[in-house]
């Protein structure tokens, strides 16, 4: 009985302890996913700006539905809040919108650094004007998701192995 | 003669507009609607120099109350106000108004016109953009039904319409008077009374005569009255001789020799054209390059000239082809009986 206990115990610890890992492999991996589905989003505007000359209001409507995870949250709020609120310039709506989806999702002040430069352009020039900042951001948030990546799966394999390596010597040293 | 403002009292014209501008120029001009009463023509804002409205081809500056008031103690407007009223205007989107705002202006839901200047963004010699502006002219579209028919008769001949050139200087009523020619003609007032609408086409090049929403003109221009949006006149003209069979092709603005050429193709298929352009008198126009060789070959039968005097639109003269005056009385367009008003406020 007592070896039963002793075993479930074990296998207790180990077991959390390696969850505890994936979550934390998982957590790590998530900016990049974000920083991804961010730069689709802004391809997907480029389009919307390029081919369909589309307003802004009508087209951060459209992607807001349409546009992958991060980019479409991005897109519904400002949508949302330019509609609300056309009074204010867009600039300080889509600032706050990028602060809010770091303070939501895993993203910092320098992977969103790219956006709030993009903040301060968008919708105020032509067409291939805009195409060129919307075009510099994707690339930032590009080369920032390449970084994160890399330092990301390395983190990942580093907290797979520290969770159930972890819970082990946990398990061994209290068991 | 009744006038009717149709559908839109006088205020609400000019509050149409105040949602294009920044709340704080809101306030001064809601004010002003108290001390300036409508209609107001243009709402003026020039950076770093004080708000103003034209009334009655009068420049006004008004002071933080909305009061008019001497330059000096005029609330001046901010250059980011001015920044601000554009991405209004624009959507937040300038980008999707480029061809406008390469000609100069943004025409707006209801017929209204924001007039652009600041620095010009240029490429290859030509005019890619306005960057930078520094200056709004926000002109108030108005419609007014009945204003045309003291120029009907002269514009008929057994109930069939004349091809017709109304010249005049800029804001001198033209786009007013053609958007209701084009509704006296698609109801069929224009045919000398007797209820038959001409089957009209409205070549409506600034999207300022019938102000489309959604496919529905938001003025009226005629119940037989078909809309080409948009697009050069040239084409726009192929268009509706090609598949709408129009008795009368309306269009604003004679500006460019495509336009010409358009004209000359309505006139071999047997179409009348009403149109404008920018001229003070016959005279004049005979000089212009663009009108000397139209008025030459005698393709309008009729010339009527517009004028402002005191403020007041109207006809200063009705001429025929040939340039001899047919009327020469000033026939004002703007008053007759009191404006009998449809609808209420917005």
């Amino acid at each position: 009985m007592s070896f039963l206990l002793h075993a479930l115990g074990f296998a207790l610890v180990v077991g959390g302890s390696t969850l505890a890992g994936q979550l934390l492999a998982w957590s790590s991996s998530r900016r990049p996913g974000e920083l991804a589905e961010l730069g689709a989003g802004l391809r997907l505007l480029m389009s919307q700006v390029d081919y369909a000359a589309r307003p802004l209001p009508e087209a951060l409507a459209e992607l807001g539905r349409s546009a992958p995870g991060a980019a479409g949250h991005l897109f519904r709020r400002v949508g949302e809040e330019m509609a609300a609120a056309p009074d204010q310039p867009l600039e300080r709506l889509w600032e706050r919108a990028v602060e809010a989806l770091g303070e939501e999702g895993g993203l910092g002040a320098a992977d969103l650094a790219p956006l709030l430069r993009l903040g301060a352009a968008l919708g105020l020039s032509h067409r291939q004007d805009q195409l060129r900042h919307l075009e510099l951001c994707a690339r930032d948030l590009g080369a920032r998701e390449a970084l994160l990546r890399g330092e990301a799966e390395r983190a990942a394999r580093m907290w797979r192995s520290l969770g159930f390596f972890g819970g082990l010597l946990l398990a061994v040293v209290a068991l | 003669m009744a006038l009717a403002w149709s559908g839109r009292t006088e205020a609400g014209a000019e509050r149409e507009l105040l949602r294009f501008l920044p709340q704080e120029v809101r306030r001064v001009l809601e004010g002003a609607l108290a001390h300036v009463p409508p209609p107001w023509e243009e709402i003026r804002l020039r950076a770093g120099r004080p708000l103003a409205l034209v009334v009655r081809d009068e420049t006004l500056f008004l002071d933080e109350a909305g009061r008019p008031a001497p330059a000096g103690r005029a609330r001046p407007v901010g250059a980011e106000e001015v920044r601000r009223s554009l991405e209004l205007i624009t959507g937040h989107s300038l980008y999707a108004w480029q061809e406008e705002l390469r000609q100069g202006f943004v025409t707006l839901p209801g017929g209204h016109r924001a007039g652009l200047a600041g620095r010009l963004d240029s490429e290859g010699g030509h005019v890619r953009t306005v960057r930078e502006v520094s200056s709004l002219n926000l002109r108030v579209a108005r419609e007014r039904v009945g204003v045309a028919r003291p120029l009907l008769p002269w514009l008929l001949e057994r109930g069939r319409p004349l091809s017709a050139l109304l010249l005049g200087p800029p804001g001198s009523g033209k786009t007013t008077l053609l958007r209701d020619l084009s509704r006296a003609a698609g109801d069929g007032e224009a045919a000398g009374g007797g209820g038959r609408p001409l089957r009209t086409v409205l070549v409506d090049e600034r999207f300022e005569i019938a102000a489309l929403a959604g496919g529905e003109p938001t003025l009226d221009v005629g119940a037989a009255t078909d809309v080409i949006e948009g697009g050069p006149k040239a084409e726009a003209f192929a268009v509706a001789l090609r598949a709408l069979n129009p008795e009368l092709l309306v269009c604003d603005e004679l500006g460019r020799p495509e336009d010409a050429a358009a004209l000359g193709e309505a006139a071999r298929s047997g179409v009348a054209v009403w149109s404008s352009a920018h001229a003070a008198s016959w005279e004049e126009a005979r000089r212009r390059r663009l009108l000397a060789p139209l008025l030459e070959e005698r393709f309008f039968r009729r010339v009527a000239e517009l004028e402002r005097r005191g403020g007041r639109f109207g006809l200063r003269a009705v001429r025929d082809g040939d340039g001899r005056p047919l009327d020469a009385r000033w026939i004002e367009l703007e008053t007759g009986s009191p404006p009998e008003r449809r609808g209420g406020p917005p």
